[in-house]
């Protein structure tokens, strides 16, 4: 962690605040060689300016209640999906629910021979509808290799 | 797999894919769509030996061309997009970049862009697609009647009104827990006890004519001791002339001070005593007496 100390100027006194950046979400510039995607390289700040949201629900609309369920569930749902297709995730998942129904959206790498593809979804689908007692579907769109914004 | 399948798909031109024991009509429309047309499918002629064989060989089959090359210019597009579904890249002809731009360049392609996905589309809603939804329920709909043309004509003829609420949610649960908040009513009772009374409000019963002044719900001007007072007092005043009869009375009824003044009284009355009512009453007293 870098603290950077710098002195602020308040009401005719010098006095030494230390700083700390922010670290969230973000990927540092670097060497130049690293790819990065558009969801990576944009940082938490541009959310609602240059990014959208990956999860969508009504629960935070007026009026309605369970957001935290609902975030409960997206987090699993995300760390369950990474998982189950390990290393064939080309970038992160959205989640959308649209009245009772869970669908889930991922663009993924032609790593796997699309047998273990369908085995996979038909899994995932299966034990998610089941332990969410709603139908969830899996939306899966398949890539080459991942589509890189720019290089870090 | 038997080598006879494997000559079979090549043989068929499209992207077969055979599954080891799976139905394959069953519910894969969807991942047909996205699936079968971007990834690749493995020689199951052969998987042992692609997987152990020799370093890099692995044969494998390119995906084939998206289904965006294969669509003519008036296809269907409801059976492309039938119903509500994320936007993909390789069904959607059309050449759309989203995303900010790097530094000199352009928004990123359609292609593999998350953005394209996080957003609803309503490409499952195109006006083919309504007059489509229209038509499937038109049998199931009558004209609306061309007499009942503005809202007032309707709550003549409809005065009475159902409230309904509809909620907006989405969660794991068919039920939305606010629509167990009811206003009580029984709908089917409601409109018996409407009709019983408006029955009953017409019916007259003998006693009612026995009504006097107390049990008035309104306030009435007409033979009241204001009315009384105020003609008294006119007449006092000299401002009729001379005489004390009916005809004088009645004159000074028609006059506009008196029927203000009355006015003003019933309101007071009826209202109850508020500020513009006081102002009023005091404007129709200043006039009675000439002020």
């Amino acid at each position: 962690m870098m603290k950077i100390y710098s002195s602020s100027q308040k009401f005719g006194h010098k006095h030494l605040t230390a700083t700390v950046h922010n670290r969230a979400a973000r990927i540092r510039v670097g060497k130049g060689d690293r790819p990065v995607t558009y969801e990576q390289a944009h940082h938490p700040h541009h959310i609602a300016h240059r990014k959208g949201w990956l999860s969508q629900h009504t629960s935070n609309l007026k009026g309605e209640d369970r957001a935290a369920e609902r975030t409960i569930e997206d987090v699993f749902i995300r760390r369950f999906v990474f998982g189950t297709f390990h290393g064939c995730l080309a970038n992160e998942i959205v989640i959308k629910r649209r009245g009772n129904v869970l669908s889930v959206c991922a663009v993924m790498l032609q790593k796997l021979p699309p047998q273990k593809f369908y085995f996979l979804i038909g899994y995932t689908e299966s034990l998610l509808s089941h332990f969410y007692k709603c139908p969830v579907k899996l939306e899966i769109q398949t890539l080459q290799d991942k589509a890189v914004y720019k290089y870090l | 797999m038997a080598s006879p399948s494997s000559k079979a798909f090549l043989s068929l031109g499209r992207i077969y894919i055979p599954l080891l024991g799976f139905n394959k009509s069953s519910g894969k429309v969807t991942y047909a769509t996205a699936l079968s047309i971007n990834s690749s499918s493995g020689n199951k002629g052969l998987p042992d030996r692609g997987g152990r064989g020799s370093l890099g060989r692995r044969p494998r089959r390119d995906a084939g061309e998206p289904r965006t090359e294969k669509m003519p210019v008036d296809q269907d597009w409801t059976a492309v997009y039938p119903a509500a579904a994320p936007f993909r890249p390789s069904s959607v002809p059309l050449p759309v970049r989203m995303g900010y731009p790097v530094k000199g360049g352009i928004p990123p392609e359609k292609k593999g862009n998350l953005e394209l996905i996080k957003i609803p589309n309503f490409l499952h809603l195109t006006p083919a697609a309504i007059k489509k939804h229209c038509e499937a329920l038109k049998p199931f709909c009558t004209e609306w009647p061309s007499a009942l043309d503005t809202d007032a004509k309707c709550d003549e003829h409809f005065p009475i009104k159902v409230e309904s609420t509809d909620y907006v949610s989405a969660g794991p649960s068919l039920r939305n827990l606010s629509a167990r908040i009811v206003h009580l009513r029984n709908y089917d009772y409601a409109m018996y006890l409407l009709t019983v009374l408006y029955h009953e409000s017409w019916k007259t019963e003998a006693w009612e004519a026995e009504k006097t002044v107390a049990d008035m719900e309104e306030y009435s001007w007409e033979d009241s001791p204001s009315q009384k007072n105020v003609l008294d007092l006119l007449l006092r005043m000299k401002v009729a002339g001379e005489g004390d009869g009916e005809e004088v009375r009645q004159q000074l009824l028609g006059r506009r001070e008196v029927q203000e003044y009355k006015d003003s009284v019933t309101r007071l009355k009826n209202e109850g005593e508020s500020e513009s009512g006081m102002v009023q009453y005091k404007e129709a007293v200043k006039k009675v007496f000439n002020l």
